[in-house]
């Protein structure tokens, strides 16, 4: 537990170092803010309160920020370290190969975590500033941010994975590249297709479209956070779709649960077998 | 004598199908500074990487103070500390935080006035809080030898250690080494400069094609150095040594044209002119006669160079 511990304080350490974490909350909180102010012009006259539409346009900002700022933390962890051979190093300590990779994904989830925070958290006080939010509202905010580091968490393992697999950071990072890409944008690309040109009768099936709809974790994360947020706008016509049937917060976040620890423990075993 | 390492039988191939050892055996002795020679490729960093943990065994086993490397690896890793052949480290970090963060990573409570200490007898300590990409390929290794005992380490492997560092810096380096060794820490090092190994060993092993071909006392070794050779060109070669010549101990070569005879320097007398003699009356006729001092170096090269 130790050995995980000082592992993660070094990761911290160097996000700190190299601003990374001071970069993603700054990128965070600007297009944070500028959603927050931009969203209460036209929800001005609506009885919404700031902050629930707020939670609603940071959701949908999530879905495409955090998944990136994982996966660049995550792409070189691995290989990076490799390919300089500090990995070599470090495996002659007395530490055991899931210490370094779960020490790593404490870390890296604790730079996520604070940049998450502070980054949505400029939001979250101008809208308390600004108006009347209740508790409902808050607790939203919250389980934005909770659901957001788990997201994140999702491409942290992916990432991990990703630069377990193969040999080079270069290849590590197109392999991320090519996650975020078919992950964030084209799997919803190809169920709109599916869902337009069925018109209305689908093809596939509802239920099919549920599944298909849950099994991406950032669909689930949308999902999520629309059923968290009732009467709000709804994040995209797509989950509008899907999502109709009441999906629950369980159901979501349990898949996006299944999803960081799949490749995780993918990571964990590769990682085992892998000859220096 | 218990011995510290106790290497069995040990033997690598790797996934390319390639040898690197063949059925190693070693031990080491506690508190002693080993020294492993051999050209490059010779399956010195397999062999301490195999004992270190990073690479696995094909067969054959090792164990450290008693304890199996790979069931025990936690208290075998504890007591060993590793300086690699290669120069890796954090670019990034401070020398400071690199060595305390090695420290850490063997479970031990932070000690600041150990690391000082070792900072400062390792001339790093002006240095300890610059990044280490700033600094020299030698400060680097220092850097890493510094994380070697970041934990205060029984055994200490270097792997070529003196690997492009300047001539006053090794002296100082081996000074290091042998302050270590006064403490009680065993010392395995290995390295391509035999004056190295002649200067600071007490045990020299020399390995060659992952075959261990030669285990021994330095001081035994330099023994055998201290010896001579006569060799007479014969004039008609001969078969067999005459018995009566049997106690000189002379050996034959070149298909019987080359007589040779070893003796000691220091050996009052050397037995010369008692052979010559001999040699006269049993009608043995030589054309020219040389002598030669065999060197360490020479011993290394007749040693590792590949059957024709
Ligand atoms: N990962 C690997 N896969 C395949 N072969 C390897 C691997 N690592 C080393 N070898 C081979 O094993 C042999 C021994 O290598 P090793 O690094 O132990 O030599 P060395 O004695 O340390 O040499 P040097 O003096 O150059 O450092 C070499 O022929 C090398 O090519
Ligand atoms: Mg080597």
């Amino acid at each position: 537990m130790k050995i995980v511990l000082v592992i993660a304080h070094k990761e911290i350490c160097d996000a700190l170092r190299n601003r990374w974490v001071a970069a993603s909350a700054l990128l965070l909180a600007a297009l944070s803010l500028t959603l927050a102010l931009l969203g209460t012009a036209p929800a001005g006259s609506a009885k919404a309160s700031m902050l629930a539409v707020t939670n609603v346009s940071l959701a949908s900002l999530s879905v495409y920020l955090v998944p990136l700022i994982a996966l660049m933390l995550s792409f070189d962890a691995l290989a990076g370290e490799f390919e300089r051979g500090t990995m070599l190093l470090l495996l002659t300590y007395p530490v055991q190969r899931w210490q370094v990779l779960v020490g790593k994904f404490c870390g890296h989830l604790c730079v996520l975590f604070v940049a998450i925070v502070c980054g949505y958290g400029c939001a979250a006080l101008l809208a308390a500033v600004s108006g009347d939010n209740g508790v409902d509202e808050w607790f939203g905010f919250g389980s934005l941010i909770g659901s957001s580091v788990l997201l994140g968490a999702v491409f942290l393992a992916l990432g991990y994975l990703a630069s377990m697999v193969v040999r080079e950071r270069a290849t590590a990072a197109g392999i991320a590249i090519g996650l975020w890409i078919v992950l964030v944008v084209l799997y919803d690309l190809v169920l709109l297709g599916v869902l337009l040109s069925s018109q209305g009768s689908l093809a596939i099936g509802e239920q099919a479209f549920q599944v298909l709809l849950l099994a991406n974790p950032t669909d689930a994360y949308r999902l999520f956070n629309l059923a968290g947020s009732h009467g709000a706008t709804l994040v995209s016509g797509l989950t509008e779709a899907g999502g109709g049937a009441a999906t629950g917060t369980l159901l979501p976040l349990s898949v996006m649960t299944v999803w960081v620890l799949t490749p995780l423990v993918a990571t964990s075993l590769l990682f085992r077998r892998r000859e220096l | 004598m218990q011995s510290i390492i106790a290497v069995s039988e040990l033997s690598k191939v790797y996934a390319s199908g390639f040898q690197a050892l063949k059925s190693i055996d070693l031990d080491i002795r506690p508190g002693e500074i080993f020294a492993l020679l051999g050209p490059n490729g010779a399956g010195k960093t397999t062999l301490i990487s195999i004992i270190c943990g990073i690479v696995n065994a094909s067969t054959g086993g090792v164990t450290v103070a008693g304890h199996d490397i790979r069931r025990d690896y936690r208290v075998t890793r504890a007591m060993i500390g590793l300086v690699p052949q290669e120069l890796t480290t954090d670019a990034f970090e401070s020398v400071w935080n690199t060595v305390s963060f090695s420290r850490g990573l063997f479970g031990k409570p932070a000690n600041p006035r150990y690391i000082e200490k070792v900072l400062k007898t390792l001339s790093l300590w002006d240095k300890k809080d610059d990044r280490i990409m700033t600094l020299s390929g030698g400060m680097k290794r220092r850097v890493l030898i510094a994380k070697a005992l970041s934990h205060e380490p029984r055994i200490l492997f270097l792997d070529e250690p003196t690997a492009g560092v300047d001539v006053e810096l090794r002296q100082a380096m081996w000074e290091v080494v042998r302050s270590l060794r006064d403490s009680g820490v065993t010392i395995i090092l290995t390295t391509h400069y035999i004056e190295e190994a002649e200067d600071m060993a007490d045990r020299i092993g020399v390995i060659n094609n992952g075959e261990l071909i030669l285990v021994e006392d330095k001081n035994e070794l330099m023994r055998k150095l201290g010896r001579k050779q006569l060799t007479l060109q014969l004039h008609d070669p001969l078969d067999t040594i005459p018995d009566k010549l049997s106690a000189y101990g002379l050996e034959l070569a070149a298909g019987g044209v080359e007589l040779i005879y070893t003796y000691d320097t220091q050996g009052e007398p050397t037995g010369i002119t008692a052979l010559l003699g001999e040699l006269q009356q049993a009608g043995i006729r030589f054309k020219d006669l040389n002598t030669t001092q065999r060197s360490l170096q020479e011993i290394f090269v007749s040693l590792v160079k590949k059957p024709a």
